[in-house]
């Protein structure tokens, strides 16, 4: 069930690669500068650094909803240019329609794939299962806590069989116990064997959510922002935030996020 | 007999979320094995008291822990849910809720809409959802437990029970 | 006439113009300050003033126009009732939107803001002051605009007026550009419309500099905007969003949601010690208005012979297949507006830079009043049109009569209604690739539905206006008349001209309530649901 199983053997497929990518936001502000980065195959990725730095600009450059200046994403060889639904993200603010029940607002996922009706219920109703919603099929969001809601998004995801998954702060609008009963599930729902996904760039402010979850860590810094390391974490899961290695690489990273304070100045 | 009365009306919290269920019990069985200070939790999960005792007190009264003065430790049953998968998971819900308020009620009625069920639910003397918010509360406890565990289905404006 | 002498004559009468309508949406504003306060403050007043307004707001007052013009110039008389009748047309036809706006904004003060004012003992001066209207003003800000379009349009039509014999007018510069048409001056009627539109120009734009500033200033934070990271460039406009936004949808969500809450405001009442009578007032003011306005009806039935009452019932069914038809054209007015709204909308909101220049054009160019430059279209276009369209000729100007001085606000509704969606919602368009069709069906139109209803209901309003002036039309230009076969705005307008009030009374009122039973049954109901289901705001989840 857990990634790190089978992840060794697939290692060196490469799933993304970012050659190069410069960004400068419209008021003239150099975001990145040459950032060139490799995501492996069945990886579950995170991508740090202190605030303001440019996190969810990056997972927007790597989703194609922005163009960045020079430089190149590509997706499994293919060069991104514009959104496309095998590379999903996932809102820091649930995104959901009011005016849809939960098939309908994950069916909406497939509709540029010219499915039939039945195709797509299907679908829809097989990827509300993997996220745990079975029986929510015909319910409204506002029927929904804020916890059901993300997995409704998520599922909305899944339904496109990304194979990629962009999530941006997925769980900063969730109280403490909520977020960490939906942190716990995700990692199985989102490397479940019946899901196409290869992999997913986390963006997130907290730490220890961070090092629970991934395999990887880019930590981004300076100014410009440019990848200044990059962290393999390879902790037994379920990993416990109070073990001495846990912690141990916590101080890691805040040592690395702190030097940003001296370049800064 | 009058015990037996008293755990009758205790009632799942309308605050209470699966998820909350599932974070509580991840974090007590991962980061503290299974038995720590309220408080220590507290301070662990970085929540306040409100947002903390509805899951507490519905994990207790559902049996996935225990409390004893002040301490909180997981049961069996909450070990084995947080090892299980979802499927399971939604079974092992599915049996505890059946013997708690509101569900008891509602499994008698079987089909019913709301309105009904709070009536039903005030005349065998559970007063929890006799207030303004009640039928609301009763909403988000209907979808957060009973329709997310199977236990429930809920058609247009009824819910309606599962037969296994 | 000289040139210099007329210019002098032209500005001077745009003056006169633009003040009045200035001066009758400040009159508007001022007094919707003191009757909204009454209205939270007194149940039985609100349960008076509000469906009244509601009523009011969704009646084409223009149908009323004949029967308040033999009203006042029968009681006043003159060049007074002369100018006050032109005044009260306008009057009534921006007052109804901003009182409804005001009413909305003091429903809305924070209970905190309340309880500050009555803390520290504010007088019913100080709260007024401090508190309520300068939380009207966002509010007030977002309604002017439409207000004041709608005022230059009847303002222009009211300056010159008939009725049987006798044409009534008034300084203005409605009433010089039909002067100049009636004398064949095209040339000074160019002049006119120049100096009009420089000052409908400069008008717009002190208005969206005022809008500007009052939402920079007076918008409250109340409820925490959502954050939304990522989109850049978003942070100037969405204070000016999430205030403009409040139109159209609080008048679904906000509005009802408080007057639901009724019972429940009652409970937490406080008493206002030695200050009881005083909101007794209003209630009582308006017990008696509407005594009075019983009394003058039931006498008016009474002194009324009964062979006239059996005229007026025997012309009723003709009435009403006048109003059908009136309906088909409305429809029509309706369907293109919306089409044109959706296309031209969805660009805007899409083109940054188009939006920057084509927004102020269209604002000024749907302020610019049909009625003074209509007549010059229609002379040079005729010959066109009669030639590629024949027998519909009629019809396709009575429509675009309608369509140019309606298509503004569903247009505008619904732009809104696109800027205050969720920016997440455009990310999960372009992520799912979804072609136009499928994020018209699917997402915009759904999302903006509560906004494209409450332009609608504004469009169809407003297309009566359109159409009172265009189904009727004698001498538009030159000796050529504008006049539709069967339609019952002609029908009202001619039987004014013909000195028969009592038929054009009959048809208004036939007329009005089966708009009002419209606006219950069917506008009603399509609001209920856009505000049950159809708010895009509620989509996005941020605790």
């Amino acid at each position: 069930m857990t990634l790190n199983n089978n992840s060794h053997e697939n290692q060196l497929n490469e799933i993304m690669r970012v050659e190069n990518l410069n960004f400068t936001y419209e008021n003239g502000y150099k975001v990145f500068e040459n950032i060139n980065l490799s995501i492996n195959e069945n990886r579950f990725v995170s991508v740090i650094g202190r605030s303001g730095i440019g996190k969810s600009t990056f997972l927007r450059l790597l989703g194609g909803f922005l163009k960045p200046d020079s430089g190149n994403i590509y997706l499994r060889g293919k060069r991104i240019t514009k959104p496309n639904p095998q590379i999903v993200l996932i809102h820091q603010s649930i995104v959901t329609f009011p005016w849809m029940t939960a098939l309908e607002n994950v069916k909406i996922s497939l509709k540029s794939k010219n499915l039939t009706e039945e195709e797509e219920n299907y679908r829809a109703r097989k990827a509300l299962e993997m996220v745990g919603l079975q029986g929510f099929e015909d319910l409204y969001p506002k029927e929904m806590s804020g916890g059901m809601r993300q997995r409704v998004s998520i599922a909305r995801a899944l339904a496109a069989e990304p194979l990629m998954l962009l999530m941006d702060e997925p769980f900063a609008h969730l109280d403490e116990l909520t977020a960490e009963g939906l942190r716990q599930d995700i990692y199985n729902i989102l490397f479940n064997p019946e899901t196409n996904l290869k992999a997913v760039v986390l963006v997130s402010h907290n730490l220890t959510e961070v090092l629970e979850l991934s395999d990887e860590i880019f930590i981004l810094n300076n100014m410009p922002a440019t990848v200044v390391a990059k962290i393999e974490v390879n902790l037994p899961r379920p990993r416990n935030p109070r073990s001495d290695e846990f912690n141990r690489m916590l101080d890691q990273l805040y040592t690395y996020l702190g030097s940003s304070s001296n370049v800064r100045g | 007999m009058k015990i037996l009365l008293m755990l009758m009306k205790e009632v799942i919290d309308p605050d209470s979320r699966i998820a909350d269920l599932v974070g509580l019990l991840y974090t007590l069985n991962n980061i503290f094995n299974g038995k720590t200070d309220l408080y220590m939790l507290e301070k662990e999960m970085e929540v306040d008291v409100d947002d903390l005792m509805p899951i507490v007190y519905t994990a207790s009264l559902l049996n996935f822990v225990k409390l004893d003065n002040g301490d909180i430790s997981t049961t069996e049953k909450g070990v084995e849910f947080i090892k299980a998968g979802i499927k399971k998971r939604k079974e092992i819900i599915r049996d505890s809720i059946k013997d708690i308020e509101p569900f008891y009620t509602a499994i008698k009625m079987r089909k019913f809409k709301l309105e009904d069920l709070q009536k039903e639910l005030i005349r065998n003397g559970i007063q929890r959802f006799n207030s303004p918010s009640g039928l609301h509360e009763l909403e988000v406890i209907f979808i957060e437990w009973g329709v997310y565990s199977g236990l429930f289905k809920k058609q247009e404006e009824e819910y309606v029970l599962v037969t296994q | 006439m000289n040139l210099l002498y007329v210019t002098e004559i032209i500005i001077f009468a745009a003056i006169v113009t633009t003040l009045r309508v200035f001066g009758i949406i400040l009159l508007s504003i001022t007094s919707g300050w003191l009757l909204s306060y009454a209205a939270i403050k007194s149940k039985i007043f609100e349960n008076i003033y509000i469906p009244l307004n509601e009523i009011f707001e969704s009646v084409p007052v223009i149908s009323f126009f004949p029967i308040v013009l033999v009203l006042f110039v029968n009681a006043i008389g003159g060049i007074l009732g002369v100018e006050l009748a032109a005044d009260f047309l306008v009057f009534t036809a921006v007052v109804w939107n901003i009182w409804m706006g005001e009413y909305q904004a003091y429903k809305t003060v924070p209970n905190e803001m309340v309880e500050v004012g009555e803390n520290y003992n504010f007088t019913l001066g100080e709260k007024l002051k401090y508190i309520y209207i300068p939380f009207s003003i966002p509010r007030i800000a977002a309604n002017l605009f439409p207000s004041f379009a709608d005022a230059f349009f009847y303002i222009t039509v009211s300056e010159v007026f008939s009725i049987g014999v006798h044409q009534y007018e008034t300084f203005g510069i409605g009433s010089v550009i039909v002067y100049f048409y009636s004398r064949n001056e095209i040339t000074y009627v160019y002049y006119s419309l120049l100096i009009m539109a420089i000052i409908i120009a400069i008008s717009v734009y002190l208005l969206r500099e005022f809008s500007k500033y009052a939402v920079a200033k007076y918008t409250v934070d109340t409820d925490a905007p959502i954050l939304r990271r990522g989109r850049i460039n978003l942070k100037q406009t969405t204070r000016v969003i999430s205030s403009i936004t409040v139109t159209p949808l609080s008048r679904l969500a906000r509005y009802y949601r408080f007057r639901n809450n009724v019972p429940e405001e009652e409970i937490f009442e406080k008493e206002e010690h030695g200050y009881n009578w005083v909101k007794y007032i209003p209630g009582v003011i308006a017990i008696f208005v509407f005594i009075l306005i019983l009394y003058y009806s039931i006498k008016l039935v009474i002194s009324i012979p009964s062979v006239t009452w059996d005229y007026l019932l025997s012309l009723t069914p003709f009435i009403l297949l006048n109003m059908l038809f009136d309906y088909i054209r409305i429809a029509i007015i309706a369907i293109i507006s919306l089409v044109f709204a959706v296309l031209v909308g969805y660009y805007l909101a899409m083109h940054k830079r188009g939006e920057a220049i084509l927004v102020p054009i269209i604002q000024t160019f749907s302020a610019f009043p049909p009625p003074i430059y209509f007549p010059i279209v229609f002379g040079i276009t005729y010959p066109f049109v009669l030639h590629y369209f024949g027998i519909l000729t009629t019809e396709i100007y009575v429509l675009s009569i309608g369509f140019i001085s309606t298509f503004y606000y569903v247009l505008y509704s619904f732009w809104m209604g696109l800027k205050a969606f969720p920016s997440e919602y455009f990310d999960v368009m372009e992520n799912f690739q979804m072609n136009f069709f499928q994020k018209l069906r699917y997402i915009i139109l759904p999302g903006t539905f509560p906004y494209l209803i409450s332009g609608i209901t504004s469009t169809i309003n407003s297309a009566w206006g359109g159409l009172m002036i265009g189904e009727y039309w004698p001498n538009i230009i030159g000796d050529k008349n504008l006049e539709v076969k069967v339609g019952l705005m002609k029908y009202i307008s001619q039987a004014t001209l013909q000195g028969n009030i009592q038929i054009a009374a009959w048809s208004s009122f036939i007329f009005s309530i089966v708009v009002v039973l419209y606006s219950l049954l069917f506008t009603k109901h399509l609001m209920d649901l856009a505000r049950k289901k159809y708010v895009a705001e509620e989509g996005i989840y941020a605790a």
